[in-house]
């Protein structure tokens, strides 16, 4: 176990003065994987953050029902009576049209304009909060509203953050396309340079194996060098992305402050980063793998 | 402790070296292998060591067929022997401690007691004032007593050495040959391939001699250092 754990001691080390010795190749290695990963990295950093957004946007789902004109009081009281002990009902929340023509004073900037209107134009309307906002459950409640004549028009306005997130699932899919082209060009990139490594190296394994080293012994090294650049492109990776994202932080705040959003781009450094330092090392192993298979 | 039953070796598209051979090299025997060039006698040694595999018969090291081993195990039982080169296969991009250091690197055995296995092999080949040197800075015999450093460093019951002395003046060789038959003298069985055993005329040994496909084991030869 001693001698074991001795032999991978010694290939780190051995790994580490290689790397050392050729600190300008292994740095040139490590930016290259390093702006490899970044760029697929910064795609699923961006769709994280949108999820994120969606997710908060998703609590909040709810259904509009616009009355028709000129209802009276009691109809709207029975139409609630009505929604209010359905299954898929979490809330309901009546708003007449002269509170929301307040509201909408409020956040319009223009409000001589919403002065000049000689009637107010908003209809009552009904804000429901359904229990559940998969669509699924949405359509049925919109068709039995939809249905009855005091109600005009309803919408729901979870539809968009179903578009969204089928337009995340798409965005995820290229990011993955994308990351699994760069992952094999960084195969590539490592296989290659560990191939050359296995060259110079040639005199070396040749007495190794002469004077009774096995194959493990030879490959370690080779095995650690492949998850060394890999670890290293990944770091190298993270710290861009994380400059990135730290760039582009206030811009966005900026930006989502005008739209009355408090979305802030996030870059989840133990996540992401984790996934990213242990995918690049992981491909870097499995790289210097397959050059080695490829030498024997 | 070495055994050789009807073993009979060719390389692919090639004439046999030897056929059906058998003999057997015992524990403390000095063995020389002699022939003509091209005869065979660095694929005999390379048969001993499990290098090559034979084309047929049976090789028992320790009573153990090495044929019947799996590849795996290989390596383990070139660790029994200690090789030494004619061409030295010396690292010339490591000092000499770390070129003697390397067989017990491959072993797992590393700090102190490495360093100490390192300087006494070193040592015994008077080398140890020549730990920090790379190897291109020293002649050839020096650099074949640092093959024979590393061969030993791992203290092996057998040494195996191919040509040692090719290349090398009568002075030089005569060295590496006392050296080996110092090792020799304390119990390590040695085997020397050897095309001129002229250089070892003071050396009590045993001979194998491969010609015409066969090999002929001859008795202990008189000459004594």
């Amino acid at each position: 176990m001693k001698n074991w754990l001795n032999q991978h001691i010694l290939a780190i080390q051995l790994v580490l003065q290689r790397l050392q010795t050729h600190w300008l190749n292994t740095l040139t290695i490590c930016m290259v994987i390093g702006i490899t990963v970044t760029l697929p990295g910064l795609l699923f950093v961006g769709l994280d953050n949108l999820q994120d957004a969606s997710r908060s946007i998703k609590q909040d789902a709810q259904i509009s029902v616009f009355l028709k004109p000129a209802l009276n009081g009691n109809v709207i009281q029975r139409l609630i009576n009505d929604i209010q002990p359905l299954p898929q009902v979490k809330e309901v929340r009546f708003v007449p049209k002269e509170d929301a023509i307040k509201q909408l004073g409020q956040q319009f900037s223009q409000k001589d304009l919403l002065a000049d209107l000689p009637q107010n134009p908003l209809p009552d309307a009904l804000f429901i909060t359904l229990a559940d906002t998969h669509p699924a459950t949405a359509k049925p409640v919109q068709a039995q509203l939809q249905s009855r004549a005091e109600v005009d028009e309803v919408v729901i306005d979870s539809v968009w953050i179903e578009r969204l997130n089928s337009m995340l699932l798409l965005g995820k899919r290229i990011a993955l396309i994308f990351a699994t082209l760069l992952g094999i060009a960084m195969i590539t990139v490592i296989s290659n340079t560990v191939r050359m490594q296995v060259l110079t190296h040639e005199a070396e394994i040749e007495v190794s194996r002469l004077i009774g080293a096995t194959h493990s012994f030879i490959r370690r090294p080779f095995l650690y060098m492949g998850s060394a650049y890999g670890l290293g492109g990944g770091l190298v990776a993270v710290a861009l992305m994380f400059a990135i994202v730290w760039s582009l932080k206030q811009p966005v705040q900026l930006l989502a402050n005008n739209y009355q959003s408090d979305f802030q781009l996030v870059f989840h450094l133990v996540n992401i980063g984790g996934l990213i330092l242990l995918s690049s090392a992981m491909i870097g192993w499995i790289a210097a793998f397959i050059a080695l298979t490829q030498k024997r | 402790m070495i055994s050789f039953n009807n073993v009979s070796m060719r390389y692919p598209n090639s004439a046999h070296l030897f056929r059906q051979v058998s003999f057997s090299i015992e524990k403390g025997d000095f063995v020389l292998v002699t022939g003509q060039s091209g005869a065979g006698k660095s694929t005999l040694l390379k048969l001993m060591a499990g290098i090559e595999p034979p084309s047929s018969g049976h090789i028992l090291i320790n009573e153990q067929d090495i044929s019947q081993l799996h590849p795996n195990a290989i390596p383990y039982l070139r660790r029994r022997f200690g090789l030494v080169f004619q061409d030295h296969k010396l690292l010339y991009d490591r000092n000499s401690f770390d070129n003697v250091a390397l067989p017990l690197s491959i072993q797992g055995i590393t700090g102190e007691d490495a360093a100490r296995r390192v300087r006494a092999a070193l040592d015994k080949v008077g080398l140890l004032n020549k730990e920090k040197a790379m190897p291109i800075t020293l002649s050839g015999g020096e650099q074949q007593r640092l093959a024979i450093a590393r061969a030993v460093v791992s203290r092996p019951s057998i040494v195996i050495a191919d040509e040692p002395t090719g290349g090398l003046d009568k002075t030089a060789s005569l060295e590496i040959m006392q050296l080996l038959k110092a090792f020799n003298d304390v119990g390590v069985t040695v085997i020397i391939a050897m095309h001129d055993v002229a250089q070892v005329s003071t050396i009590a040994y045993r001979t194998l001699h491969i010609e015409q496909q066969t090999i002929s084991a001859m008795p202990a030869q008189a000459g004594i250092l």
